[in-house]
């Protein structure tokens, strides 16, 4: 994987079919834990709460906040993480593929990336700032001992804490990447050519 | 969401007036999740904020635990924590002390 770099037009990054993969599936699974949201419901589940949280403490607030805006940012948000899917979609074949953004679609792009890391961020329990820095810390360690021959599905769940955890880092590199890109070219720093 | 005051007494309605006229604000809170670079691009992209401002907001949230980055009537606020969600912070409104 590499990350974003801009490009005439937008930004380019690289990923391999299993990265693709991956981000697309997340992507499509986001949206449709949101979809009863669409249909009136309250979120149940931490994550989904997570994405339209209670704009107030204050109960009558929230509740009318909620009636007022919840379809609609639920809406935003599933035609944001399917368009994130299908641009991922698009760039079909084998190996690793250079993958532009449009410009018009970046945003789209950086905000899905967010709403995939509060649902994945949910499962693996990561309430503060230290549990992400221990997070990359026993990550390092699992690479590590991977680099030494150590299997990392011998780590307790069958290696499902490495995979979230592995998704929750890259998404992470791959929007600071994209939007560390964007910020320069709406300050109007930007528009270098790609390396 | 203004209310209506109905002929009670003057202190009475003064007091309604008050606060229903009192502005909201738009409170951005820290989460382990959403980058600094993020937050930062968010602030300056919607807000229009220039990059000093947007990144004193940024820090406040990210030091302090929150930050007040709008404030306005509550029909305008309500369009503010609206878009902050759509971006994935985590907003509340609230209504500004005094």
């Amino acid at each position: 994987m590499r990350g974003f770099a801009p490009v005439d037009g937008g930004y380019e990054a690289a990923l391999d079919e299993a990265e693709r993969d991956v981000l697309s599936s997340a992507a499509r699974g986001v949206a449709q834990m949101l979809a009863p949201v669409v249909e009136g419901e309250s979120p149940q589940d931490g994550a989904v709460a997570r994405l339209v949280p209670d704009a107030s403490d204050d109960d009558e607030v929230a509740a009318e906040f909620r009636r007022l805006t919840q379809d609609d940012v639920a809406r935003g948000k599933i035609d944001g993480l399917d368009r994130f899917a299908d641009l991922l979609d698009g760039s079909e074949g084998h190996g690793t593929l250079p993958w532009v953004v449009p410009e018009t679609d970046a945003q789209v792009v950086a905000t899905a990336l967010t709403d995939i890391r509060l649902v994945v961020a949910d499962r693996l329990e990561l309430a503060s700032d230290v549990d992400v820095e221990e997070l990359h810390a026993r990550l390092d360690r699992s690479l590590r001992a991977e680099e030494e021959g150590v299997d990392p599905t011998v780590d307790d769940d069958g290696g499902l804490w490495r995979f979230l955890a592995g998704v929750f880092v890259t998404t992470g590199w791959l929007q600071e990447s994209l939007v560390d890109a964007m910020l320069a070219r709406l300050r109007g720093a930007g528009d270098h050519a790609a390396p | 969401m203004s209310e209506e005051s109905t002929g009670t007494d003057v202190l009475e309605r003064e007091e309604t007036l008050t606060a229903s006229d009192r502005p909201w604000s738009t409170v951005v809170w820290n989460d382990p999740v959403n980058l600094m670079t993020y937050v930062a691009y968010v602030f300056e992209s919607y807000f229009g904020y220039s990059e000093a401002k947007a990144r004193r907001l940024m820090l406040q949230v990210h030091e302090e635990g929150r930050a007040i980055v709008s404030t306005g009537g509550r029909e305008r606020v309500e369009v503010d924590v609206r878009a902050m969600h759509g971006y994935g912070l985590w907003a509340t409104m609230q209504r500004a002390d005094g």
